[in-house]
C-alpha cells in the first residue's frame, strides 16, 4: 500500500474498526478480532434482514466487535458480558467513543457467558457473537488466575468456553437467529458442528484465515428447525 | 445500567433461585443522556418487555409517573412512546446495587456496569 495524504475512502456499508485503548488485562484487538469483523461484513445484508432486536457478545474484551457492529445495525439493542470487569469498562468506553452520544446502546456487564441473562432471553437472541479464548493448553494452563490468561486460556483443544457456550446459544438463539463464532484450526471446527447438530444448530463457514501462526475461522450457526418452529 | 438491560437481568445463576427475577434496585447516583428516539426501536423492544418490572424499576428511578400500567398497544401515540422510551434508554444508574429478590445478594453497579458475577460455591 502506498501513503497518500488523503483520507482513507469510507464505503457507506463497510464496518468501520473501532478505536481502542490498549489497557493492561485486556485483550487488545487481534487478527481473530478483525477476522470476526470481517465476518460480520460479509454477512451485513443479512444481518440486517434479520431486523435484530437483541445482540449479545459474549466476552467483548476491548468492545471492538461490538462496537463495530452496533454502527451498522439500527434499532438493535446491544448486549455484552466479560468475566474481566476491566474488559467490561473499557467496552463501554470504545462503544461511547465509536458510536454517536444519543446513539449509544450497547450495555456491558460482568458475568460468566450470559449468566447473568439466565431465563430472561431464551429464544430471544437475533445476533449472539464470540470470539473465544481458543488457544490449545493443558488444563493447568486454563486455570482463571489472571485476567490476561483468561482471555487466551482455552483448555485442551481450545475449546472449553466453546463446549459451555453451545448449549446456551442453541436456549438463547430466536428461531431465525444467528451465532457467529471464531475458530481455530485446532478447535477441529467440524467436532465444534456436530455438536452444534446435536444441539439442533447447524454451522456454515463464513471465512478462514491464515495469519502468521494461526489459521482461523468464523462459522455461523443457525437453528436447523427454522421451519418446525415457525409452525 | 440502563432500565432495559435491568429488564433482562437475573441472579438464576445463584444455586437454589428459581427465577432470580427483577433484581431489586439500589440507586446511588443515576445519570440521564439524551437519545435519538425511534419508535421502531420502542415497538421493537416492547415485546421483549416484563412490564410489570420495568414499571417497578421505573418507579424505584423517579421516572414512572408517566407510564401506562398495561404494556402499549400498536395504536398508542408518541407521548406515550417517548416517555418509555426515556425511562427505557436515556436514564442509567451510574452508582448502585442489585439485590437477588429471593437471597437478598448484592450485586453492585458501579461505573455503570453491574458486576453479576459469583462465586464458586454460589453455583
Ligand atoms: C480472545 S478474547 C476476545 C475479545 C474481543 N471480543 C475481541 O474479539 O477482540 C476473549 C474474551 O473472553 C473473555 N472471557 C473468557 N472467559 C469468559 C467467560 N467464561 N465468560 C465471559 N467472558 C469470558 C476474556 O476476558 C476475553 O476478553
Amino acid at each position: 500500500m502506498f501513503l497518500t495524504t488523503e483520507e482513507p475512502r469510507v464505503e457507506f456499508d463497510s464496518m468501520e474498526t473501532p478505536r481502542t485503548s490498549a489497557v493492561e488485562s485486556v485483550y487488545d484487538p487481534a487478527e481473530d478480532s478483525f477476522l470476526l469483523i470481517d465476518a460480520l461484513e460479509i454477512d451485513l445484508d443479512r444481518i440486517r434482514e434479520l431486523k435484530p432486536s437483541i445482540c449479545l457478545e459474549i466476552g467483548c474484551g476491548s468492545g471492538v466487535v461490538i462496537s463495530a457492529l452496533a454502527k451498522c445495525v439500527e434499532n438493535c439493542t446491544f448486549l455484552a458480558t466479560d468475566v474481566n470487569p476491566i474488559a467490561a469498562e473499557a467496552a463501554k468506553f470504545t462503544a461511547q467513543r465509536h458510536l454517536p452520544e444519543q446513539k449509544t446502546c450497547v450495555q456491558t456487564a460482568v458475568a460468566d457467558l450470559d449468566s447473568c441473562f439466565l431465563g430472561r432471553l431464551d429464544s430471544k437472541v437475533d445476533l449472539l457473537v464470540c470470539n473465544p479464548p481458543y488457544v490449545p493448553t493443558t488444563e493447568t494452563e486454563a486455570l482463571p488466575d489472571d485476567a490476561t490468561k483468561l482471555a487466551w486460556a482455552g483448555g485442551p483443544q481450545g475449546t472449553d468456553l466453546v463446549k459451555r457456550l453451545l448449549p446456551r446459544a442453541s436456549e438463547l438463539l430466536s428461531h431465525r437467529g444467528c451465532f457467529y463464532l471464531l475458530l481455530l484450526k485446532e478447535n477441529n471446527p467440524s467436532d465444534v458442528c456436530s455438536e452444534a447438530r446435536r444441539l439442533g444448530l447447524e454451522g456454515r463457514k463464513v471465512i478462514e484465515r491464515r495469519c502468521r501462526n494461526e489459521h482461523l475461522f468464523v462459522y455461523c450457526f443457525s437453528r436447523s428447525d427454522k421451519t418446525v418452529k415457525l409452525a | 445500567m440502563k432500565l432495559l438491560t435491568h429488564n433482562m437481568l437475573t441472579s438464576k445463576a445463584i444455586k437454589g433461585v428459581q427465577t432470580g427475577f427483577p433484581l431489586n434496585i439500589v440507586v446511588k447516583k443515576t445519570k440521564t443522556v439524551e437519545t435519538e428516539f425511534s419508535s421502531e426501536f420502542i415497538q421493537r423492544m416492547l415485546p421483549k418487555l416484563d412490564w410489570p418490572a420495568f414499571l417497578k424499576a421505573a418507579q424505584t428511578l423517579g421516572v414512572g409517573s408517566q407510564l401506562p400500567d398495561s404494556p402499549p398497544t400498536e395504536t398508542t401515540d408518541e407521548t406515550v412512546l417517548r416517555s418509555i422510551h426515556h425511562a427505557l434508554v436515556e436514564v442509567e444508574v451510574i452508582e448502585g446495587e442489585l439485590i437477588c429478590p429471593e437471597t437478598e445478594r448484592k450485586f453492585p453497579i458501579s461505573n455503570g456496569i453491574p458486576n453479576m458475577l459469583l462465586n464458586e460455591d454460589e453455583i
